[in-house]
């Protein structure tokens, strides 16, 4: 029984170690504080340990980025006042990410360092950056996502092409800023 | 016309082959549509490629001593949930047997209720068609061992009862002198009474409340002397000098 259970600790360790800077790179993306990321992703580790005999053991990280995702939205955002960002802007037309002035994305990401990509991916409304982090960083799908998020398949892909205009439209206003494009370049 | 949600879905290889094959047909013929599609590639594997990976090596640490103290607790809660009722059962085993041993160890250890109740079962001894019972007879001689060293109207015997408490003979008489009314009561068998403490000035006795009046208690050979009054200490230690179990 022991041996077990310590067989048990060792086969979750070793997968939770693995996908652990994903936990708390996610954590830290939605709480936006380093304090509340090392909270969340150590609650949803030992939420994750407690429920290890139920995991299905199909894909690790997606169940431990669930964990995290449910974690949050029902603690952590409940903390927050006032309306959700995202909740206000789910209904209305999607806007391209490309821009009519053909500006070469590289130059977004060339001349930004991962700080200012994180700044900028801060602005995002929750809902859609949370659905991006989840898709783009983390690389789950569609239907990972969905179940991560408790939302259908078809809100997710809407949030994803939301989110990931407006992070488009933040790194075009970062970069103008700093000068590394024109301003009324993509005009 | 291709809904813009599309792009993002071939993108992220989200689409059927057929659903993939309109996108494809539509960028070949749209550089509209060709753009986005890239740019939403560029941004995908852009954000990818530079995010911050933040540095998670403490926080990991604290996670494993969390995990340790779960096992911790959760080897503490098994080892409890499985031995519960056992010892449960041997705590309650344990508590009968203090509970007794403190008690009634060996028969002689009472609380004063206790004991007081067991001296209220004493009946009454009568004189026997051939004289006296053996108790009065004793008691009689008592009290005439009295009167030799005493004035003879000194103490006065007013009743005798016989019982057993726990299978222990036990004699109660019943006498006043000039003070009043006092009991004495001879336990055949040391016996200890609880909440009793030595008496200053007297090696011997004991004092302490029996039935709420005063009380010495001296062991005497295997009997155990109680003199029980409605007066002080003293005067039930003078009265305890005076008698002698023969």
């Amino acid at each position: 029984m022991l041996f077990g259970k310590r067989d048990l600790r060792e086969s979750f360790e070793r997968q939770a170690e693995k996908v652990f800077p994903a936990v708390l790179g996610t954590a830290l993306r939605l709480t936006r504080s380093r304090e509340d990321a090392e909270d969340l992703a150590q609650e949803a580790i030992v939420r994750a340990y407690d429920a290890y005999d139920r995991f299905d053991g199909t894909n690790f990280k997606a169940w431990m980025l669930r964990i995290v995702t449910n974690l949050y939205i029902n603690r952590y955002r409940q903390r927050q006042r006032g309306p959700l960002l995202g909740s206000l802007e789910e209904e209305g037309a999607i806007e391209p990410v490309s821009c009519e002035s053909e500006l070469p994305d590289r130059l977004l990401f060339d001349n930004a360092v991962g700080a200012e990509i994180e700044d900028a991916l801060a602005k995002v409304p929750e809902d859609f950056r949370m659905a991006v982090i989840l898709s783009d960083i983390e690389g789950l799908s569609y239907q990972e996502i969905a179940d991560a998020t408790n939302v259908p398949i078809g809100t997710v892909r809407s949030r994803l092409a939301r989110g990931r205009s407006i992070l488009r439209r933040a790194l075009e206003t970062y970069a103008i800023k700093e000068g590394y494009l024109k301003q009324g370049a993509d005009e | 016309m291709i809904d813009p949600m599309d792009l993002h879905a071939f993108v992220d290889g989200e689409l059927s082959s057929n659903e993939a094959d309109a996108v494809k047909t539509s960028m070949a013929t749209s550089p509209s549509v060709a753009r986005e599609v890239e740019a939403i590639r560029n941004l995908k594997v852009g954000l990818r490629a530079n995010v911050v990976m933040p540095d998670s090596a403490d926080a990991w640490k604290a996670c494993t001593r969390r995990l340790d103290e779960l096992d911790k607790t959760k080897r503490i809660e098994s080892l409890v949930g499985r031995f519960a009722p056992a010892m449960c059962a041997t705590l309650f085993v344990g508590i009968l047997l203090v509970g007794r041993f403190s008690h009634h160890s060996d028969g002689r250890n009472y609380s004063g209720p206790d004991l007081a109740r067991a001296f209220g079962t004493l009946s009454t001894q009568k004189a026997t068609p051939n004289g006296l019972s053996k108790d009065m007879a004793r008691w009689e001689d008592w009290l005439i061992h009295q009167s030799k060293t005493s004035t003879p109207d000194h103490l006065t015997l007013r009743g005798v009862k016989t019982g057993f408490i726990d299978g222990i003979p036990v004699t109660q008489l019943s006498a006043r002198d000039q003070n009043g009314d006092f009991k004495i009561y001879e336990v055949r068998q040391p016996i200890v009474l609880d909440g009793m403490q030595p008496l200053q000035g007297h090696a011997d006795l004991q004092m302490g409340m029996l039935n709420g009046e005063n009380c010495v208690v001296r062991q005497q050979g295997q009997s155990t002397l109680l003199i029980v009054g409605d007066r002080n200490f003293e005067d039930l230690a003078t009265v305890a000098a005076q008698v002698t179990i023969r």
